[in-house]
């Protein structure tokens, strides 16, 4: 497990975002130096001055955009926003959010603490090419301050993309507009959709209505030629009406850019809910099978993410992607025999291990 | 306001009729919905299960209304800049076919090669072309006899991100030159191979040593590169036609799969020695049918490899999944000119290969310019005007308008004019023809049918179902 | 050799369109319009078979009458 967030300390009082260097020749003003250290930590040293960091050594940093907490909150940390040479970099912009998922993986907060500045300062030191997710919480519960960060950072680096995702409850005609500014052409939302109809997919959401309300930000999106990565997490509540979703999908939201079917992730509220709501897909894959061919058969292009390749029936297995972030992704000991390893999305970190350990068969 | 834009056919086979929406999504309705749908009295059953299935548009529904005008959308080309071009660098050709569509011209006739002006035209072209991608196939003639040439064009094209060559070829002869251009992995061979050796030879290569050496570089080609690289087309005397099974078998000797039925076509040699080919008929029709249900039975037979019939699959994929082809022959509307063309020998442009025939064989001249000076003619203008079902009022009516198309050159090759009543036509009676079959093969239970279609749409699985029924 | 007849109400325009759309699409099927019904008559297909077919040219007529201001609608927003 790739440590995100490691303490530190700093001589600043406010918070900064700052890139840390190893090797002084390659930077830029705004980065901070490598000063002294060793496998247990080390010093960096820049224009908002001195920041030791715990835990790890200075070279696992290098190259790093950081954001500097020094000691306001109460823990002084770093966090590393956009690790250098990571596909898998997102921000956190709040904790807050206004649904209230049954397998939630970042159970919500109701502070919010604006960071948008800082995060802003960070996407613009980011390495060429990057793509940028951000999440939450809900991100667009500050839509206003969320597309104006995206425009001007997209605006000033026409290299980079955002992938953001959303609950898709707060879209309206009013955006149509602004969403066709050109730049959102290198932003994807990820939404979610658990059912074909109000009643499960409200419920699995807790939250009455966002079916409804969902199908009218979809109307806003799409007109608005938004690329749209719509997602369902697989749970035993709604297995059985996958294919039924397949035949929505493909009726009603043809626009979509792709379909991700996921399997769940045990951690936030999924953990102590992990045995009514976990689906073992190796034994009961048909309803898995009936979206999948909905969808191709429609041309929707669907796949499948955490789903190791082992577990997947051979003909389906083309379209299972390497999903897993790096940070949170681990292999099983009998996975170092398997040929298809590297093209594997392997397991969460917080995979239960007597349940993985079970399915995986090398390849 | 309601809205149900819904064209209905009745099923060949069976009582239903085919109900097809604008966004081209379709499903079997019963003679009692076609007739509560005649009578305006639907039930409340009737229209969820429209409104489900994205058939019908309700008041109010704001998600259904704009996915109803992207289904649509998705049925339109969207022809971009120019990237696919058809290059005839000789009309020169060592074979004498009879049925040989250009007229092509002994080997060495002097004067139909392109000229130096010419090349430096064409190598100009492609240096101001705006896509990162392109395609270029090579036709004749016998493009293989300029191999400097096609090594010209294809080495001004590296800059392209993305390329795609073919050369078209009768595979008589193989040179090291010719041979270091097939290596190359962006290029890809087609060929004509008619059937058994005796069909081939009679009708293409003449002597059992000229048809034994193309068997042989066939073989060549398809070992030192596989199979994927190679693409083979018959082409067949529709009064009479080859048997099915010795057909498919010359093709999957030599390990190809897919299998393009094309019919003597009315143009060029073909119109001299082939007096009968003047219009397909049911005869051909029945052929074909038989032919692709065999393909169908030996495809359950045998689960190691698939074979397809090309243009079924095409038709196959238009319904379900638009865009997933680039068929430049089928689709709506059929922009001309725009974003491909042909250049001829002369360096003459037209904006189809049949087009290209049609102006050889002295029918009608339908050049739209030339490589050196543009072909933004009126012409093209004209033709483009034309170039759509989209209002033709026959067309209007019928099912299968989404998943139809326009072609304008095979109307006037067949009739010398473009406004015959749709139905009267060639291109008409072709599609309706095909894709009346396609539905009755979808709504046919049979396994070994599903298992099929199911292939040729690319599936992972084979469904229980692939059409829907209104219960 | 199979008849249809086929009871209808008047000659609205959709009928006499319909009728003169199977001419056009079933050149096999003859049509022809008398007080208060519709005759389809064939050698090559049958009374249910004929039946459907003036189920659909109706239909097609009744929905293309009903559908023409909308589609225009639809594809005019869709050119913009």
């Amino acid at each position: 497990m790739i440590p995100l967030n490691l303490p530190a300390v700093a001589e600043a009082e406010r918070p900064f975002v700052t890139r840390l260097r190893w090797d002084r020749q390659a930077g830029e003003p705004s980065d901070s130096y490598f000063v002294e250290g060793d496998e247990t930590g080390s010093s960096f040293a820049g224009a908002n001055g001195l920041i030791a960091v715990d835990g790890v050594p200075g070279t696992d940093l290098d190259g790093d955009v950081v954001l500097v907490q020094p000691n306001g909150g109460g823990i002084a940390r770093i966090e590393r926003l956009l690790r250098a040479g990571s596909h898998h970099n997102t921000l956190l912009i709040t904790e807050r959010c206004d649904q209230l998922c049954v397998m939630c993986s970042q159970p919500p907060k109701k502070t919010h603490v604006d960071r948008f500045d800082l995060f802003e300062e960070a996407c613009l030191l980011a390495e060429p090419r990057s793509l940028i997710g951000i999440s939450g919480g809900e991100p667009t519960l500050y839509k206003d301050e969320l597309c104006g960060m995206i425009e001007r950072v997209l605006g000033t680096r026409d290299d980079l993309e955002f992938h953001v995702l959303s609950n898709g409850q707060h879209f309206e005609r009013e955006d149509i507009e602004r969403l066709r500014n050109p730049v959102f052409r290198r932003v994807s939302w990820g939404i979610p959709l658990y059912a074909p109809e109000p009643a499960l997919h409200d419920r699995i959401v807790a939250k009455d209505g966002a079916f409804e309300r969902l199908e009218k930000s979809f109307a806003a999106l799409l007109l608005a030629g938004a690329r749209i990565e719509l997602r369902t997490v697989l749970l035993t509540t709604n297995l059985a009406v996958l294919p039924a979703l397949a035949r929505y999908v493909t009726a009603r939201l043809r626009f979509i850019e792709s379909w991700s079917i996921m399997q769940l992730e045990n951690t936030g509220f999924a953990k102590n809910r992990w045995a009514q709501l976990y689906v073992d897909h190796r034994r009961d894959f048909a309803p898995v099978a009936g979206a999948l061919d909905c969808a191709a058969l429609h041309g929707v292009p669907a796949r499948l993410f955490n789903f190791p390749r082992c577990t997947v029936p051979e003909p389906y297995r083309r379209q299972a992607a390497v999903s897993i972030s790096d940070w949170k992704r681990k292999y099983m000991p009998a996975c170092g025999h398997c040929r298809e390893r590297e093209q594997c999305c392997g397991f969460f970190e917080w995979h239960p291990d007597e349940e993985a350990l079970r399915g995986v068969i090398p390849l | 306001m309601t809205f149900l834009p819904l064209r209905t056919r009745p099923l060949r086979k069976g009582d239903g009729a085919l109900c097809v929406s604008d966004g081209g999504r379709f499903f079997a309705g019963t003679p009692n919905f076609l007739a509560r749908l005649c009578e305006e009295e639907l039930l409340p059953e009737d229209w969820r299960f429209l409104v489900e299935n994205g058939h019908a548009v309700l008041e109010g529904d704001e998600l259904g209304a704009a996915g109803h005008a992207y289904g649509l959308a998705e049925r339109l080309t969207r022809a971009g800049s120019l990237d696919y071009l058809i290059l005839v660098p000789t009309l020169r050709c060592n074979l004498s076919c009879s049925y040989c569509q250009v007229s092509r011209v002994g080997l060495l006739q002097p004067g139909f090669d392109w000229s130096d002006e010419t090349l430096a035209s064409v190598l100009n072209l492609l240096d101001d072309l705006p896509a990162q991608r392109i395609k270029i196939e090579f036709q004749g003639g016998e493009p293989t006899l300029r191999p400097d040439l096609l090594r010209a064009v294809i080495e001004r094209c590296e800059r392209f991100e993305d390329r795609q060559f073919v050369i078209c070829t009768n595979l008589q002869e193989l040179s090291e030159e010719i041979l270091s251009l097939f290596d190359r992995p962006d290029l890809y061979i087609s060929t004509s191979l008619d059937g058994d050796a005796a069909t081939h030879g009679r009708n293409r290569t003449g002597s059992n040593a000229s048809t034994n050496r193309f068997l042989e570089n066939l073989r060549f080609v398809v070992e030192r590169y596989g199979p994927h690289k190679v693409s083979a087309l018959p082409t067949i005397d529709a009064g009479n036609p080859p048997d099915e099974d010795s057909l498919i078998d010359s093709y999957t000797q030599h390990g190809l799969t897919s299998i393009f039925l094309r019919p003597i076509n009315y143009q060029g040699f073909a119109r001299k020695r082939h007096p009968h080919a003047r219009e397909q008929n049911a005869g051909w029709r029945l052929y074909y049918e038989r032919f692709v249900r065999r393909i169908i039975e030996r495809n359950w037979q045998d689960r190691s490899r698939v074979l397809e019939e090309s243009y079924f699959s095409i038709c196959l994929r238009r319904i379900f999944q638009p865009g997933a082809d680039r068929h430049v022959d089928l689709r709506n509307p059929n922009p001309m000119g725009v974003d491909y063309i042909v250049v001829d020998h002369d360096g003459t442009v037209y904006p189809t290969d049949e087009a290209r025939m049609l102006s050889r064989s002295g029918i009608v001249d339908l050049s739209i310019g030339d490589v050196a000076n543009g072909w933004k003619s009126e012409k093209r203008d004209l033709l483009n005007r034309h170039a759509t079902n989209q209002f033709d009022p026959a067309c209007q009516r019928c099912a299968y308008q989404p998943f139809c198309g326009r072609d304008l050159v095979d109307d006037i090759a067949r009739y010398g004019r473009i406004d015959v009543p749709r139905p009267e036509t060639e291109f008409c009676r072709r599609h309706l023809h095909i894709f009346d079959f396609i539905f009755e093969l979808i709504y046919d239970e049979d396994p070994a049918i599903r298992y099929s279609l199911s292939r040729w749409l690319r599936l992972a699985g084979t469904p229980p179902a692939l059409g829907t029924r209104m219960a | 050799m199979a008849d249809a007849l086929i009871r209808i109400d008047h000659h609205s325009d959709a009928v006499r369109s319909a009728a003169g759309w199977i001419r056009t699409f079933y050149p096999n099927v003859a049509i022809s319009l008398d007080d208060g019904r519709v005759q389809l008559t064939s050698s090559e297909r049958d009374e249910a078979t004929l039946r459907l077919i003036w189920l659909t040219a109706l239909a097609n007529e009744r929905l293309f009458a009903r559908g023409a201001a909308s589609r225009a609608l639809v594809l005019e927003e869709l050119v913009r």
